[in-house]
This record gives structure tokens, C-alpha cells and sequence, in this order.
């Protein structure tokens, strides 16, 4: 089990690393809060596409005249109108939580830190993950004013889920989605990096993961096919799977499948990752010793 | 807003005119901290500060002033009420029998400001494509136009560099193509603000023989700020020393150097001095220098001396020192402006930054 | 005229000043059509199981989604200067801008005309054409009188205008605050996010909701009111009221830059 005593490693390598950590955090909370009016309403960012699309699913609910598929009457793909609410809600929050896709975290993530990003890949991961969490933090900051007063708008059909053993099958999988969208941002910076691009790649795959993720809508609206390729893909478990969850649409077999693959692509990912890390740590040695 | 109080003929001859002008705003600031971070996001602290206080001066057609002053003194900031750029908070303004702050058309059309920090060359494109926008923005004629770049880009050297990208050129290359551009609609005022920042000594030296040309030829009324000494000295008859938003000075350079009025003693004192001889040597530097720099350098060949001294009282100390024996290369030089003013901030007890 | 002759020579020195970033151009094409692409991807599959959703069809829906992104795309190509200011404030180059004979508002809002926006509104205009010939409206217009969609087809032309320049007063708006607020990145992508809600059939939002997108951030005169006009469905009474909404928040921007002007100049610049 060479993956878990990789984990292991990184693990306590990030611990042992926890006050430097602790300051990226924090210059990177203050910096933000310079601009006062700035952060402010970036708070309001937030709420006004989530507001478009439940307002439209409203709309649409309200004035139904009947479905045309086979399914329960009134549902549209499977989902009533209180899922398809609480699933945009519930996979906002996920996505702040662990973005799925981590732009220039902090700004500073190309330029200054790419010969730690080789020498020292452990601590450039480590503090990769700070400033994520930095982030994170201050999206739940930021935004659960946002979120709670949207959810409070909409609460007559906001799904809230009381099982337990649900509730155990969510906490594990938002573990791992986290570290699923750790890995997966990370890689996606050093693709940048290997193909020597700038925002060009970035953009464009963007919408991809954005899109495989979930947040635009719920992805077994898709087409079987479609649907099964992407559950093949890493996007698909930190946002969409872990609000399928909670949305209590999964029965327990298929959630064990999914958290199964959810572990399988996090060890892949881990590999790959210190494969990475061999390969630069040769190539940069090489050239400069 | 009157230049009731000036002569009709000083009126008349004068194209910028600035009485009792006074510049102030206000600012905020902030502690270092998380905790005043947040703080900052309820009441924030703010200061008033005084740029330009009580400042009045008249320019004649054709002069070459230079603003000087320490850092903060105020200087950008009364170029840009020249210009227009900010208005007065009291006081009176005339460039061209204009307002500046009013901004008109045919105001803007006879000024030029050039800031040596703020290129207006577009880096993609070669300066010739950069021209051609300020001739649709100024309107000039084609023909007028042609003829300008010619006799620019003559004078300032740069027919071969003018359809090069601008991005490849030198700073140097680049800050030429930036006055021909500023001057391709033929102002009658130019404001330069730190027009030779940056640039290495021979391109300073081009900048400046073609300034002073360009002022002689044309009779272009020229004011120029700038922290390198050499710029004023070279180019500037006339000075105005700013320092904490007031004009201490409003004259010729030389005046300045006269009224500052200290010389540079220098000599050497050889080593066959005796103990006696050298001690007498250094007590009468220590009487009579205003700034005493180099001392003795310790060595075989003696000690070399330099320092300021005011200039009432140069004579008597050369008299003594011509006493001394074994005091050879005696020398008294006018020195450069740069040690006048740092003279007469000390003299006038100011507290403010080190010039330079 | 000397104004039209501006702009021409600055697009002309933009295009070969973004002419040597190919790669990035192909690259925001790219985007764009995912962008675009998956907008339109969900709206199929919601129609597909709601054909007659809130009383639109798909091809209806095509004509908002293609308005708004022309509306978008041609503001972002000419008149997007306005997101320069910030850095033009920070830096002090405005005063460079303040120094020139020429209205600064006008300097400033053409000074970079973006040509990698004019994929997003060629697409916009394409999912239009798409959606117009594709389904009832102008189609059926078409059988009935050539002048008729002439006419749906010049309203229209005339709305996407005076859309574009509604949105260009929005947005000036905002970056006008920046002479304040220094930074302005979170209200413009607040205003953008405001504006891509253009794209939704206007019966999802109430009548206090509806007020406020007709005359105060004028997002339904964005798509919903062109739309209409393609599917002739629209009185004249609309395109005064867009044509009045549009030259009033026009005066508001220009107002309101005055002010921040004279605030500018007096804070020492």
C-alpha cells in the first residue's frame, strides 16, 4: 500500500509545516479585506446566479402543464421541484467549500513559488492547501449570508437530510472530495505550467470541470451515455456525487461504488502527483543542481 | 479667481500666472494588523494635507524654469494644476490667458505634459502608429503633421526607430519617441515631469541639447521638474525651489547658488606637517565649515581636505590657511546646485528629506 | 467626425497590436463557444422534457441566449474600455488621458477595442439566425411579407443598439466608482452576473422584479425586448421606452462621471 503511506507522508509533512501555513492564511484573509466595498460585494456575486436559476425553476414548476417524460408527474429528469432547489443550493455550497476549479489562488501561485513547486514539492503542496483553505474559509465567510438568506427564500423546498448513516456516507465523501479537489487543482496548475500557458488553457477547461462537476445543472439530466462517461471522472464525486447524497437519491449499494471510486481516483491521483514530483525533481536537478 | 492684483504690462507679458494658489487633500491610513483590518471596514482615520500652500510666480513667454524640491515638496502637484489636472483649492491660475481646470478645448490643444514615468506610446505598435492617433485626437493637418515628424525625428534622432515596435526599443529610444510625440502638435507650454528618469548619461545629454533647442528655436515656454541635478543645471536659467508646498526660492540659478553662497575649500595638508600644524588645520576647519566632508584619509602622501564654507567668510579662512605650511592645491569652486540646496535646508533649519 | 475617425484608427491599432497573440485569440474562441455551447446544452434538455416551458420554446429561448451574447459581445468589442480605469487611477495615467483635448469618457471607454470579443457576438448573432429561422416568428413573418421581417429585423437592430449601450452605461457606471473604491473587480462581475440573467424568458421574475430590470439595471432590454421585436411581437410603445431608458442611463453615466471627475481633481489626483 505504497498510495496510503504516501498519504501518510504528505499528511504529516503538512502538519509539521502548520505555522507557515498559518500565516499564508492570514496575509491572504487581510489582503482580501482591503477593499472593503470589493469583498463586500463579492458576497453578492454569489447570490445573483443562484437566484436566476432557482427563479427559473420556479417559473417552470409553477406554470407546468403536464410532463412528457415517463417519470413521477411534475418532475422533470427524476427531480421535483424541492431536489432540483435544494440540489443547486447544496452543490453551491460544496463548490465554496472545495472549488472545483482553483484559479491562481492568492495570485501568486505562477510566478514566485515554481522552483519551490520543484525543489520542495512537499511544502509547495502544503501550502497550496492552506491558501485553498484560506479561501474556502473565507468563501464560507462570505457567502453563508448569502446562501442563508436564498435558503430561507426557498425554504419550503429545501430538502434537509436526517439520516444518519447518509450523513456518515456524506462526511466521507466530502473528505475525500476535498482531497480529490486538492489533487485535481493542483494538477490542473502544473498542466498549465508543463504547457508553458497562461490563462488560455485555464479558461477553456474551466467550463469543463466546471460543467463535469455539476454546477451547471444536475448531470443525469445528461443522456445515459454521457452520464456514465462521466461518472468515470474525477469531477464527478466532490460536488455532484456527495449532493446526491444528500439528496438522498443514491441507494446505499450504489453509494458504496461511488466512494469506492472516489478512493481509487484519489490514490491514482497521489501517484501521479509523486510521479510528478520525481520527474521535476530530475529535470530540475539536471539543469541546475 | 482675479490677476486684478498684477501689473498690466507683468498681465500682459506673462503667459502662466499663479497667485496665493493653495492644494490640499485628504488621506487615509491605516494600521498593519488583522484586527485593524477589520476595524477598517467600519470607520477609517483620515489626515488633511497641504501640497501647495500660498504659492504665487509669473513665467514669461519662452522661459526655461525648473521646479525643484525634495520629495513631496509639492512639485508634481503644481505641474498638474498647470495642466488642469486637479483644481485649486484657493487661489488664481492663468497659463494662456486659460483656467486650466476648465479644461478647454483650445486650452489642452498649446499645453503638452510629459510625465517620464507614464509612456503614452502604445507598447505593441511601432511609435508612428502612436503618432497618427495624437494627430486625430490634436487635429493636426497632414500636412503639418508630416512635417513636424520630420523635423522631430530629425532633431531628436529617431527616423530609423520610428516604425519599430515600441516594445523593442530602449528606454532611451523610447523616451525620445515620447517627446516627439508630445511635441508633434506644437504647444506653446510644455510640462515635463521628470522627464530623464531612467535614462542612462548620454541619452540624458541628447534629451537635453534637444530641450534646449527646442526651447531657443520656438520660443516654447518650458517648465521641467526633476530630481537629477544635471537637468536643471543644464537647461534651467531660472529655478523655483519648493519645499513643504511653499516657494522658497523664485530666481536665476546662479542667484541660487549666490544666495546659498558657499564655496568648496579643498587642499592638501602634506604629511611633514607637524602634530601642531595639523591640529591648527582641522580646528579651523571645524570653525569655519558648513559641511565638513572627507576627512583625513590616513596615508604617506598626507591628508586631503575638502568642505563647504559660506561664502562671507571664505576670504578669511583662505588667509589662514595660507598661514599653514606645508598646505598645497588650495582650491575654491562654486560648487553644484545639488550641495547648495543641501545647504540650505540646513541653514534654514528644515527638517526635510535629504535631496538626492 | 474627428470622434468617428478616432475610433477607427484605434481599432485599427488594436487589432495589430492583439494580431500577435493568435493563440490566445483561438483560445478565448474556444471558451466562448463552451460558454455558449453549454448554456444552450442545458436549455435543450429542459425543453426536451418541457416543451412549452413558461410558454417558450427552445427556439425562442435561442433567440435570448444569441441576443444577450451579441449584446455582450459587441459592448466587450467597442466600448469595454471603461475596465481600464482602475489601473488608470492606481497608476496616474489618467491624467495623461486629462491632459488630451478630447472627452475622456470617450478616450477612455474606446481606447482598447477588444477584437477577441467579436467571436462571442458573431456566435451571439449565429444562435439568433438559428433561432429565428428555426422556428415560428420571424419564419412565419417571412411567409406572410419580406417587409415585415424587414421590419422586425431593423427594430431589432435598433434595440440591440440601444441595449449595448445601455449595458455600456452600466458598466461605465461602475468603473467610475473606482475612482473611488479603487477597486471595482467585485461590482463589475456583480453587474456582468446581473446582466447574463438577460438570457432567461422574462415571466420568471415578478412584478417588482421586472420594474427594476426595465429601468434600473435594464437586463430585460438586453434580450427579452429584441427578441420580441424579431418575433413581432412588440408595440411601439417598447422601443420608445427602450430608446428613453437608454439615452437617460447614458446622461446618469455621463452625470455621474462629471462628478467623479471633479471629485478626482480635487482629491490631488
Amino acid at each position: 500500500m505504497t498510495s496510503l503511506r504516501a498519504v501518510g507522508g504528505l499528511v504529516i509533512a503538512m502538519y509539521s509545516h502548520l505555522p507557515k501555513y498559518a500565516a499564508a492564511f492570514k496575509t491572504q484573509l487581510q489582503a482580501t479585506q482591503e477593499y472593503r466595498a470589493n469583498w463586500l460585494l463579492s458576497i453578492l456575486c454569489e447570490g445573483v446566479p443562484l437566484l436566476g436559476i432557482l427563479l427559473f425553476w420556479s417559473a417552470l414548476f409553477a406554470a407546468d402543464t403536464g410532463a412528457t417524460d415517463a417519470s413521477a408527474a411534475g418532475a422533470v429528469y427524476g427531480y421535483s421541484q424541492a431536489e432540483v432547489i435544494s440540489y443547486y443550493i447544496v452543490i453551491r455550497v460544496l463548490n465554496g467549500l472545495f472549488p472545483s476549479v482553483w484559479w491562481e489562488v492568492g495570485g501568486n501561485i505562477r510566478s514566485g513559488h515554481l522552483a519551490d513547486f520543484l525543489t520542495r514539492p512537499i511544502d509547495y503542496l502544503g501550502y497550496y492547501t492552506s491558501l485553498m483553505l484560506a479561501t474556502s474559509s473565507q468563501y464560507i465567510l462570505a457567502t453563508a449570508g448569502v446562501l442563508a438568506v436564498v435558503a430561507l427564500w426557498f425554504r419550503e423546498y429545501l430538502i434537509l437530510q436526517t439520516d444518519f448513516l447518509s450523513w456518515l456516507l456524506i462526511a466521507v465523501s466530502m473528505v475525500l472530495g476535498f482531497a480529490l479537489s486538492c489533487l485535481v487543482g493542483y494538477l490542473v496548475q502544473l498542466l498549465a505550467f508543463w504547457f508553458e500557458d497562461t490563462t488560455g488553457v485555464l479558461t477553456a477547461q474551466h467550463f469543463l470541470v466546471t460543467f463535469a462537476s455539476g454546477f451547471y445543472f444536475p448531470l443525469d439530466f445528461l443522456p445515459g451515455w454521457f452520464h456514465a462517461v462521466l461518472k468515470t471522472l474525477p469531477f464527478y464525486y466532490p460536488h455532484f456525487f456527495t449532493t446526491q447524497l444528500y439528496l438522498g437519491r443514491v441507494n446505499f449499494g450504489e453509494a458504496l461504488v461511488g466512494i469506492e471510486i472516489e478512493v481509487l481516483w484519489v490514490a491514482v491521483l497521489v501517484v501521479v502527483v509523486r510521479q510528478q514530483w520525481r520527474i521535476g525533481l530530475r529535470r530540475f536537478s539536471a539543469v541546475g543542481g | 479667481m482675479s490677476i486684478a492684483n498684477l501689473l498690466p504690462d507683468e498681465a500682459a507679458e506673462s503667459i502662466i500666472a499663479v497667485d496665493k494658489l493653495k492644494r490640499s487633500y485628504t488621506t487615509y491610513h491605516k494600521e498593519p494588523g488583522l484586527l485593524n483590518s477589520f476595524k477598517q471596514l467600519f470607520r477609517r482615520r483620515h489626515k488633511v494635507k497641504v501640497a501647495v500652500d500660498d504659492v504665487s510666480f509669473r513665467i514669461r513667454r519662452g522661459e526655461f524654469v525648473g521646479l525643484i524640491g525634495p520629495n513631496g515638496a509639492g512639485k508634481t502637484t503644481l505641474l498638474k494644476v498647470l495642466a488642469g489636472v486637479i483644481y485649486p483649492t484657493a487661489g488664481a491660475v492663468r497659463v494662456l490667458g486659460h483656467s486650466p481646470h476648465l479644461r478647454s478645448y483650445e486650452f489642452l490643444r498649446s499645453i503638452s505634459f510629459v510625465s517620464g514615468q507614464r509612456g503614452q506610446l502604445w507598447m505593441e505598435l511601432p511609435p508612428l502608429d502612436t503618432f497618427h492617433l495624437n494627430r486625430e485626437i490634436y487635429e493636426i493637418p497632414r500636412a503639418q503633421f508630416e512635417e513636424r515628424v520630420a523635423e522631430l525625428s530629425d532633431m531628436l534622432q529617431i527616423d530609423d526607430i520610428l516604425t519599430v515596435q515600441a516594445r523593442r526599443l530602449s528606454l532611451g529610444q523610447r523616451r525620445r519617441c515620447e517627446l516627439a510625440l508630445a511635441l508633434l502638435h506644437d504647444p506653446s507650454v510644455l510640462l515635463l515631469d521628470e522627464p530623464t528618469i531612467g535614462l542612462d548619461l548620454p541619452t540624458q545629454r541628447r534629451v537635453h541639447d534637444f530641450l534646449r533647442q527646442y526651447n531657443r528655436h520656438r520660443q516654447v515656454t518650458v517648465i521641467l521638474t526633476s530630481h537629477y541635478m544635471p537637468d536643471i543645471e543644464n537647461l534651467c536659467p531660472r529655478v523655483l525651489f519648493i519645499q513643504n508646498g511653499t516657494i522658497i526660492y523664485n530666481g536665476s540659478q546662479s542667484g541660487l547658488n549666490r544666495l546659498a553662497a558657499t564655496r568648496r575649500v579643498s587642499f592638501a595638508l602634506s604629511s611633514k606637517a607637524t602634530e601642531e600644524q595639523t591640529r591648527a588645520v582641522t580646528a579651523l576647519v571645524r570653525r569655519f565649515a558648513v559641511v565638513a566632508e572627507d576627512g583625513v584619509s590616513a596615508g604617506e602622501d598626507g591628508g586631503q581636505y575638502s568642505l563647504l564654507v559660506d561664502g562671507s567668510v571664505v576670504r578669511e579662512l583662505v588667509a589662514e590657511l595660507i598661514a599653514v605650511d606645508h598646505l598645497t592645491d588650495l582650491r575654491v569652486e562654486a560648487p553644484p546646485l545639488e550641495d547648495s540646496i543641501i545647504d540650505l535646508f540646513e541653514s534654514r533649519g528644515g527638517a526635510g528629506d535629504s535631496h538626492v | 467626425m474627428r470622434y468617428v475617425r478616432m475610433l477607427v484608427t484605434i481599432m485599427s491599432a488594436s487589432l495589430q497590436a492583439q494580431m500577435a497573440f493568435r493563440g490566445s485569440f483561438i483560445l478565448t474562441c474556444v471558451s466562448t463557444v463552451l460558454e455558449v455551447g453549454l448554456t444552450l446544452v442545458f436549455f435543450n434538455l429542459v425543453f426536451a422534457a418541457r416543451p412549452t416551458a413558461l410558454g417558450w420554446t427552445y427556439q425562442q429561448v435561442l433567440l435570448l441566449v444569441g441576443t444577450y451574447q451579441l449584446v455582450e459581445g459587441l459592448f466587450r468589442f467597442l466600448l469595454a474600455g471603461g475596465g481600464r480605469l482602475a489601473q488608470l487611477v492606481e497608476t496616474g495615467n489618467l491624467d495623461m488621458i486629462l491632459v488630451r483635448p478630447c472627452n475622456p469618457q470617450y478616450l477612455i471607454s474606446i481606447g482598447r477595442v477588444n477584437w477577441q470579443a467579436v467571436p462571442r457576438a458573431l456566435i451571439g448573432l449565429t444562435v439568433v439566425i438559428r433561432g429565428a429561422l428555426a422556428g415560428d416568428g420571424l419564419i412565419e413573418a417571412l411567409t406572410v411579407t419580406w417587409l415585415a421581417a424587414a421590419k422586425g429585423a431593423g427594430l431589432y437592430g435598433l434595440l440591440v443598439v440601444a441595449a449595448v449601450l445601455m449595458r455600456y452605461a452600466v458598466s461605465y457606471m461602475v468603473n467610475t466608482a473606482a475612482i473611488w473604491l479603487v477597486r471595482v473587480d467585485a461590482l463589475q462581475s456583480l453587474a456582468a452576473e446581473t446582466f447574463s440573467l438577460a438570457q432567461y424568458p422574462a415571466v420568471i421574475f415578478k412584478r417588482g422584479a421586472r420594474l427594476f430590470f426595465s429601468f434600473v439595471i435594464p437586463v430585460l432590454f438586453v434580450a427579452n425586448v429584441p427578441a420580441n421585436a424579431l418575433q413581432s411581437s412588440i408595440g411601439a410603445g417598447m422601443v420608445v421606452q427602450a430608446i428613453l431608458t437608454g439615452s437617460a442611463l447614458l446622461m446618469l453615466s455621463h452625470w455621474f462621471w462629471r462628478y467623479a471627475l471633479r471629485k478626482y481633481s480635487s482629491a490631488g489626483g
